[in-house]
């Protein structure tokens, strides 16, 4: 894709990131849509691209959030790493295991999040934080996680099915 | 194949970590000078974030109007009654202010002071589901700078960490980073609301004194002590009240006055 593609992809994210968190509220939580975005691509393309997708995600984030820059990215990379790595092991056709998955990444995400935030001295509340946000957050995912690897597999066709086929 | 070849995958995931954890270490506070890439990023994810939300808000507006319909007749006779009632107290508002004005001139009280609004459009929230903060759409351009307080209609928000030229971050009362210098308006009883770390839309204020007069309902105002918010901002009112620390810390729970679920408009208070 061509560099102004992949700008707008990114416009588009950073779009419906936006209206989904003041549209939605499960908790207190909005859909992440970069996690899902990440751990996808990790699962179609191998670690190396779940890796730089979440670091380039997350970074973004973190800068507009404007503290703890990199713990964002961080949290977003581990995941897509792991997907990446597990993709040939997982029967990905099976949309329950995808799901499965996605919620276990994404509670994975969260955890490292407020793990890491703890050891720089912001205090977040660890089991709450877990299930305030960690929970829902992960329920997303594990729902949009299947939507996007079906859509990216129809778009991308035959040859778009992970590292190892 | 050399040892470069066979373990630059896990020598450049250990430098990246290495640099991303010093990154957040350094960024763990916001600073008073933000950096030329985040400023970029900002400045260029601002109109996105405009449209992004104008379009959520559309989108609930039509909800919501699909399911309020039928309370809104309801709603309007409640709201004329309300207006009357209002509209007979106006006459007293008056000659209350002018009593106000004799005395304050006869006790040669000095004003605080005059503080300009600068009203501002919330058009993003935090990419994060961790921290609170809304992003606006007026910067220095409109006067705004950090540790300016902002405020609705029905009270405190929160205060200005982060500025652009047309943007402004907005940390909002109940993140776990703010903190603000309060008082009970029944017993003047000082403390300071803090954001609640348990993730809940409300705040904690931690009473200066362990025999606090604090009791279910009370009103919080802000205190005026510290540079940021003037006093007499309404903060919110007491949901509840703990003792910790074997009962050397009292602790107030504290429902704000604003919803910060449904922030549209702000006013950031600019001194004259």
């Amino acid at each position: 894709m061509p560099w102004w593609a992949w700008l707008a992809l990114y416009a588009s994210l950073v779009w419906l990131q936006t209206s989904l968190s003041a549209f939605f509220g499960l908790f207190r939580a909005a859909p992440d849509i970069f996690l899902a975005v990440t751990i996808t691509l990790g699962l179609l393309h191998g670690p190396v691209t779940g890796a730089a997708t979440g670091l380039l995600l997350g970074l973004s984030g973190d800068l507009v959030s404007g503290r703890l820059i990199g713990l964002g990215a961080l949290a977003l990379a581990i995941p897509g790493i792991i997907a990446g790595l597990i993709a040939r092991r997982v029967y990905r056709e099976n949309l329950a295991v995808l799901a499965g998955l996605a919620a276990a990444l994404a509670t994975l995400s969260s955890a490292a999040y407020v793990a890491g935030a703890s050891l720089l001295g912001i205090r977040l509340g660890f089991v709450r934080g877990m299930l305030v946000i960690g929970l829902p957050v992960a329920l997303y995912t594990a729902v949009l996680v299947p939507v996007f690897y079906l859509v990216s597999q129809r778009r991308l066709g035959p040859g778009a099915r992970g590292p190892g086929g | 194949m050399t040892a470069w070849t066979r373990y630059r995958h896990i020598i450049v995931g250990a430098v990246a970590v290495v640099l991303l954890v010093t990154v957040a270490g350094l960024t763990v506070h916001y600073r008073d000078n933000i950096s030329v890439v985040e400023r970029r990023v900002l400045e260029l994810l601002a109109p996105v974030q405009r449209v992004a939300t104008e379009t959520g808000r559309a989108l609930r507006g039509f909800w919501n109007a699909l399911t309020e319909l039928q309370d809104l007749r309801a709603e309007t006779v409640r709201l004329r009654a309300e207006v009357d009632r209002l509209r007979a107290l106006e006459p007293l508002l008056a000659e209350a202010e002018a009593e106000n004005r004799r005395l304050r001139d006869l006790l040669e009280f000095e004003p605080l002071p005059a503080y300009r609004q600068v009203a501002a459009r919330v058009i993003g929230r935090s990419l994060s589901n961790w921290f609170s903060t809304v992003e606006v759409n007026r910067g220095t351009t409109a006067g705004i700078e950090v540790d300016m307080a902002v405020v609705t209609h029905l009270g405190l928000v929160g205060r200005v960490v982060r500025v652009t030229n047309q943007t402004a971050t907005i940390l909002l009362l109940v993140d776990p980073q703010s903190g603000v210098g309060a008082e009970i308006i029944r017993s003047r009883e000082p403390g300071a609301v803090v954001g609640n770390a348990s993730f809940e839309d409300t705040c904690v204020m931690r009473m200066f004194s362990r025999d606090a007069d604090v009791q279910v309902g009370d009103t919080v105002l802000t205190s005026g002590l510290g540079d940021v918010f003037p006093r007499g901002l309404h903060i919110g009112s007491v949901a509840g009240v703990a003792r910790a620390e074997q009962g050397l810390l009292v602790l107030a729970t504290i429902l704000p006055a604003v919803d910060f679920t449904r922030l549209e408009e702000v006013f950031v208070l600019v001194p004259e």
